[in-house]
């Protein structure tokens, strides 16, 4: 009796929600293959897309766990997304079963219900939202079937309620992005329920909401004008806050900035204050360039700041009346996002800055050019060699006396110059005209393979930022960004369309995501295939 | 026979016969199932007074008195336990770095580090977990009797700490949630309304479950790459579904303890080392639960403040009298030792500090030889080996004469004892622990051939004349 009046409310319910039931539609606009797809491996959320998506899915109302497994390996496109990252092992399964359950735990208070009825309707909402589509008749009836079982055992409505959320939390339809698409082909066409996945878990780091899957279910998101609407939509929403923090945070290394420590007895500042300011400011520097789609030149030299006291002092600038004002900077010291202090401040070492560091990512992370990885006895041939040099040898010094060995010279030949273009910029980022063994800094350098010379940062950055490689480099980034791996020869096409942008991140995210490749999924097993 | 057994129990062990998880001795399947055979690791750091905590003489220990100085706390069980001296661990000069680093990572592995922060490969407990593990339980179960702020002994095969899944939390509280979790509430029988975390804990396998039926269902869409990985995620679901079926195989007589009478200690790190006294007896508690529900086979109790334990309930609360004049007990340690300059002073302040982790090891082997064991008729002792040592052997943290104390096995080993094994390795001792535990015969445990003593590290830290020619010679004979 029970069961029976039941499952006609949950049909009823269903009904109720009829604009997401009508989401499935397969994407039937295009009928044949498009020339131009890439292999998009399935994901598992982050445990930061998994903390948005519950912030989310419950509007602010329930605290994600903390027990959500954390990731755990070295990321080889330095984005948190890959699916190596991401894995589900035994302790994993464990920790997602017991972050499902913190979660359930706080469904009672959150349920406004006296009534299965009343009850029904949030797990139907909660599950189209969680699934990101209205739930297949099967997936209906095992989790009618879980709440069920619970109610029969003389539990409360919001209890059923909350281990059936337990169950919803735990499935791969909430966990991973499923892109079965709409045919068995090696090439398919994305169900729109499907792209608004791919929407929302790019530019929010997070799951759609009603709004982007009432657009599936209207077929808006059928046609390459329809995602890329969406997507301005999107961009304009606070969340993409999210998008634009990970994105930069993740390219430039700016990772656990406040857990970084520096020597006191040289950088007697850094502190956590110190740490929560640099961070913010990168923020805000990163998210205007995003929503405003700075071109490359802008995003690598700008000389304007977001600027707190903290900041002015650090950039030795009058405190702005208002905190976080944009202020010009002397541009010797402010050359674009690469001198925002978390930026230096993240590539340098305990006691000193890291020339090392910043070359690499000059070379690899803003050109793209791969360096391999050093070989196994960099670190101690090093500390042989500093044993050689006079003792407060300048890391200058330093550079070449590894330059002319062999072995090492090969890359370091590439790399040392632009890192020691920012030897004015100490472990924190501030500005200095010594370095701390007190030698006077010499900022200038070439960099032989680029035939590119400079004098200090600002004539390095404005020499990277007009090279081709830069532009290119900067669409590569945001492609691995969105398919979680490096991209390859076979993605070049896709690279080819994004190349016709104005070379600024948000051009060449709106470019990809108005692409074929974003609507349509090649698989594994097709490589080769068009 | 049985009920006399049950009754000489009751005279010697008391209370422990009360506690109202273990099963009646009636007629169930279960009270004659076999019980498995387990391992209890005890682990302290800093060694003990190198003078004073060996037995006068081999043989059979005094029957009356204390053992040693040292050893005086395990008196009362005394015919359980089995005295090692002379065990060397040459594991430890396989790499050149610091004292704690090095002995830390070879201890409990006997095998080259990889680096000062990654073991050369398992811990002892982790070869003995695989070996004992049945169906359903944890591996094993790491409990920390304080926050770690140091080091850990304790490796996965890939020379990593242990799985995070099988370290507890150092709040007894917090590790009994977890390690009896898979056991049913004890309110589900009746009584009470359970509440819903009870319910969420209680509907693990069923929840599981209804998880596997909806991966079942995206499963079939997909490309063969993502079933795959699909795939290798329902088999880990399995699996902990079945943990959570299985719980305990006590027929539904082990329930989960009535947690609000366990402690809830919540210790700093900074302060770490100040509340052993409450969290140590707790987590013993906790082992000797986990053994009698058979929630896991494998246990280890680490005193894991290593630099400067405090031990304020021995000098009325503060932390700094049981040091001296020493800035730190580590100090004391090198300094107060019977051939340093201040032995007067800080020798007693060692042996008091460390009488205290004798004290607790001598408790967890009363425990366990007071507890029946899942057939009703054995104690958990009997089934259980228990290895205490430690990772010095003297106050220049030497890796010779390492203090062993082993106990339990009834008969199978050859307790009550003092056994000298001079020139003998802790890779030895390993592969006879195996042994004694069902490992096949010739089965070795980490490095097994000749030691090269010239290519070996920090070898004055060895400060003994006897030298084992190998990594491994055989069984040891005990």
């Amino acid at each position: 009796m029970l069961r029976r009046r039941f499952s006609l409310v949950w049909l009823v319910s269903l009904a109720s929600f009829g604009c997401f039931a009508e989401g499935q539609a397969p994407n039937t606009a295009v009928v044949a293959s498009p020339a131009c797809t890439v292999e998009v491996p399935m994901r598992r959320l982050t445990p930061q897309q998994y903390a948005h998506a519950i912030g989310d899915l419950f509007d602010g109302a329930v605290e994600p766990s903390a027990r959500f497994p954390e990731q755990a390996g070295r990321s080889v496109t330095g984005f948190s997304t890959e699916p190596g990252l991401n894995g589900v092992d035994a302790l994993a399964a464990e920790q997602i079963l017991l972050a499902a359950e913190d979660v359930a735990l706080q469904i009672p208070g959150v349920l406004d219900c006296d009534d299965e009825e009343c009850a029904a309707r949030f797990l139907d909402r909660l599950t189209t939202r969680a699934f990101r589509r209205t739930p297949t008749e099967a997936e209906q009836v095992n989790l009618r079937k879980v709440f069920l079982d619970v109610r029969a055992d003389e539990a409360a409505v919001d209890e059923a309620t909350a281990m059936t959320v337990a169950v919803i939390l735990q499935s791969p339809q909430f966990l991973y992005t499923i892109e079965a698409g709409a045919s068995d082909t090696p090439v398919r066409a994305l169900t729109s329920n499907e792209i608004a996945t791919r929407l929302a878990l790019l530019l929010w780091d997070s799951i759609p909401d009603d709004a982007l899957l009432a657009a599936a279910a209207e077929g808006r998101l059928e046609t390459s004008e329809g995602v890329a609407a969406e997507a301005r939509r999107m961009l304009a929403d606070e969340k993409a806050e999210r998008m634009s923090r990970r994105f930069f945070r993740e390219w430039m290394h700016v990772d656990a900035l406040t857990a970084v420590s520096r020597d006191p007895a040289r950088h007697d500042w850094y502190d956590a204050a110190f740490a929560a300011s640099i961070g913010e400011s990168f923020d805000r520097f990163v998210h205007r360039a995003l929503t405003e789609g700075w071109t490359v030149e802008e995003l690598l030299t700008a000389s304007t700041a977001p600027v707190d006291d903290v900041l002015a002092e650090h950039y030795g600038v009058a405190a702005p009346s208002e905190p976080w004002s944009w202020v010009d900077v002397d541009p010797e010291r402010a050359v674009g996002v690469m001198t925002q202090p978390a930026v230096m401040a993240s590539l340098a070492h305990y006691g000193e800055s890291s020339y090392v560091r910043r070359g690499h990512f000059v070379v690899s992370g803003l050109l793209c050019r791969s360096l391999g990885d050093p070989p196994a006895n960099a670190t101690q041939e090093v500390v042989q060699i500093e044993n050689w040099l006079r003792p407060g040898a300048s890391r200058r010094e330093l550079s070449r006396a590894v330059q002319r060995r062999t072995e090492c010279g090969s890359c370091h030949l590439t790399l040392d110059p632009p890192g020691l273009a920012f030897e004015h910029f100490d472990a924190t980022g501030r500005w200095r005209d010594h370095d701390v063994y007190g030698n006077v800094i010499d900022a200038s350098g070439e960099i032989g393979a680029l035939r590119l010379e400079f004098s200090g940062a600002r004539e390095l950055m404005e020499g990277v930022a007009d090279r081709f490689e830069a532009r290119e480099c900067v669409d590569r980034q945001v492609f691995r960004f969105f398919a979680s791996r490096m991209d390859e020869d076979a993605d070049r096409c896709v690279l080819d369309q994004m190349q016709s942008n104005d070379g600024s991140v948000r051009g060449g995210l709106m470019t990809l995501v108005g692409s074929d490749a974003f609507r349509y999924r090649r698989t594994g097993s097709a490589e080769g295939t068009p | 026979m049985s009920v006399d057994r049950r009754r000489f129990l009751v005279g010697a062990g008391g209370a422990a016969l009360a506690l109202p998880w273990l099963p009646s001795l009636r007629g169930t399947a279960y009270a004659q199932a076999q019980p498995p055979k387990r391992l209890a690791i005890v682990y302290f750091s800093h060694g003990l007074v190198r003078t004073r905590w060996a037995p006068a003489s081999t043989g059979p220990l005094p029957a009356t008195g204390p053992i040693s100085d040292l050893l005086a706390p395990l008196g009362d069980v005394r015919e359980h336990v089995l005295v090692l001296s002379g065990l060397g661990n040459p594991a430890r000069h396989l790499y050149e770095g610091d004292n704690h680093d090095c002995a830390n990572n070879t201890i409990l592995t006997n095998a080259k580090p990889q680096s000062l922060a990654l073991a050369g490969g398992e811990s002892i407990d982790q070869a003995a977990a695989r070996l004992l593990v049945g169906r359903g339980q944890l591996p094993s179960a790491l409990l920390p009797v304080t926050p770690g702020r140091y080091y850990t002994m304790f490796f996965s095969e890939t020379g990593g700490v242990v799985s995070p899944s099988t370290r507890f939390s150092p709040n007894p509280r917090l590790a009994a949630e977890g390690l009896f979790a898979t056991l049913p509430s004890q309110s589900t029988g009746g009584g009470s309304r359970p509440t819903l975390q009870q319910r969420l804990r209680d509907g693990r396998a069923s929840m599981l479950d209804a998880v596997t039926e909806n991966l079942k269902s995206v499963r079939s869409g997909l490309s063969s790459e993502d079933r795959q990985r699909l795939d290798a995620h329902a088999e880990h679901l399995h699996a902990l579904s079945q943990r959570y079926t299985v719980g305990a195989p006590s027929g539904g007589h082990c329930t989960q303890p009535d947690f609000g009478t366990i402690p809830s200690v919540d210790v700093e790190p900074e302060a770490a080392g100040t509340r052993d006294d409450e969290t140590a007896p707790a987590q013993i508690d906790n082992i000797v639960r986990a053994f009698a529900c058979d929630v896991t086979r494998v246990a280890a109790l680490q005193f894991n403040e290593t630099e400067n334990p405090s031990f304020p309930w021995l000098y009325d609360g503060s932390v700094t009298a049981c040091r001296g004049s020493y800035a730190t007990w580590h100090d004391m340690v090198h300094l107060g030792q019977p051939t340093g300059a201040d032995a007067d002073t800080g020798v007693p302040s060692l042996m008091r500090g460390q009488t205290f982790y004798i004290t607790q090891l001598a408790e967890l082997i009363r425990r366990l030889a007071t507890t029946p064991d899942i057939d009703g008729t054995s104690t958990l002792l009997d089934n259980t080996l228990v290895l205490a040592l430690t990772d010095f052997g003297d106050e220049s943290h030497g890796s010779a004469n390492i203090p062993v104390v082993l106990a339990g096995l009834g008969g199978r080993l050859e307790t009550g004892r003092h056994v000298a094994l001079e020139g003998r390795t802790m890779g030895d001792l390993y592969a006879t622990l195996l042994g004694l535990l069902g490992a096949p015969s010739g089965t070795t445990f980490g490095r097994t051939e000749r030691i090269a003593w010239d290519t070996l590290h920090n070898l004055e830290l060895w400060n003994d004349d006897v030298r084992p020619e190998r990594f491994f010679h055989g069984p040891l004979p005990i």
